[in-house]
């Protein structure tokens, strides 16, 4: 019962695309002649189908704006408008992400040599004498811990 | 293609204006939000992410993407969604010199009536594709929805657009 609905319902939506189809000027004379034949087993869609073709063509209903309008008021207002807002924004937009794109490279190349060569003659002393190592860091260093265990030590060795 | 030049955009302005302007008079038909607005706000707002603009898409998708976004943010603010219904039938304004015969004219003024009337997701489509004349795949790109389910909700759309039509007494537009 439920596989003749559903394949009923897919006939249905099969012919509704071709109906669309039709509409749309897609058919040729010989599967327009099969649509209709097929059509007679749904008179709904049939009466659907002649409602459709008998549609006027929409695309006049709205004649302004055929062809081109060079001079029309709004044209030329807009244009100016555009080209008002391309100097306010668009231009500083453009010219920052050019000048990124074409010198980010040739700046992170720069830094990188400076860097190097600052790094290349800087005093070699420094290096192991001034540098605090990290042990010094994680164990600072305590007089008063090796005093108290050399005293310990000492009264050890009275006793 | 990194980005658009400025130059480029504001030589096409004059051949996409005219186009977004009729697809979004389209889409806002009846809103009470004015298109010229939107229109502005959505040039500025393209000027400044030019270089955003990778050119995968066309620029009238990738520009018509940015007006609706504009537009679904006035819709929830004004909340025109709920209140399209009610407008009346004189905020439907044309100008009678397009058109040969008053006849014409009130046909012209019903269809953008009954496009207007139907539910927001519908409508877009409608407008997409039978007014702006933009392919499945483009408004995929424009509203994220696959192709398939857009035919559907096109067909869908023409439907209640037949039945809205019938219901104005205009049977055989």
């Amino acid at each position: 019962m439920n596989s003749h609905s559903d394949k009923t319902d897919r006939k249905r939506e099969d012919l509704e695309r071709k109906i669309n189809d039709a509409a749309d000027g897609l058919l040729s004379v010989p599967e327009i002649g099969r649509l209709e034949e097929e059509l007679m087993f749904f008179p709904d869609l049939h009466q659907d189908y002649l409602d459709i073709m008998e549609l006027p063509d929409l695309s006049a209903i709205y004649e302004q704006g055929r062809g081109r309008f060079q001079n029309d008021f709004h044209v030329v207002r807009t244009r100016q408008r555009v080209r008002k807002e391309w100097s306010q924004t668009g231009s500083f937009e453009a010219v920052t992400v050019a000048w990124f794109r074409k010198y980010a490279l040739a700046a992170s190349f720069l830094i990188f040599a400076l860097t190097s060569i600052t790094h290349y003659f800087s005093p070699q002393h420094n290096i192991g004498q001034d540098e605090m190592i990290l042990t010094d860091i994680l164990y600072p260093y305590e007089e008063s811990s090796t005093e108290a265990y050399v005293i310990y030590l000492d009264e050890l060795i009275d006793q | 293609m990194a980005g658009y030049s400025i130059d480029a955009f504001e030589k096409e302005i004059a051949i996409l204006y005219p186009r977004l302007n009729r697809a979004l008079s389209a889409y806002l038909a009846g809103s009470g939000i004015d298109p010229e607005d939107i229109l502005q706000e959505t040039f500025l707002k393209a000027c400044r992410s030019l270089d955003r603009f990778k050119g995968e898409a066309g620029l009238y998708t990738w520009l018509f993407s940015i007006g609706r976004n504009i537009c679904i943010d006035e819709f929830r603010k004004t909340k025109t969604k709920k209140n399209v219904n009610l407008l009346p039938f004189e905020d439907f304004q044309l100008a009678s010199d397009l058109y040969s015969s008053d006849s014409e004219r009130e046909e012209v003024l019903l269809l953008r009536k009954a496009i207007a009337q139907l539910p927001e997701k519908f409508r877009e489509v409608i407008v997409l594709k039978a007014i702006d004349e933009m392919n499945y795949s483009e408004i995929s790109e424009i509203t994220g929805i696959n192709e398939q389910t857009l035919k559907s909700r096109m067909f869908k759309a023409r439907k209640l657009l037949a039945v809205s039509l019938k219901k104005m007494g205009v049977n055989n537009p």
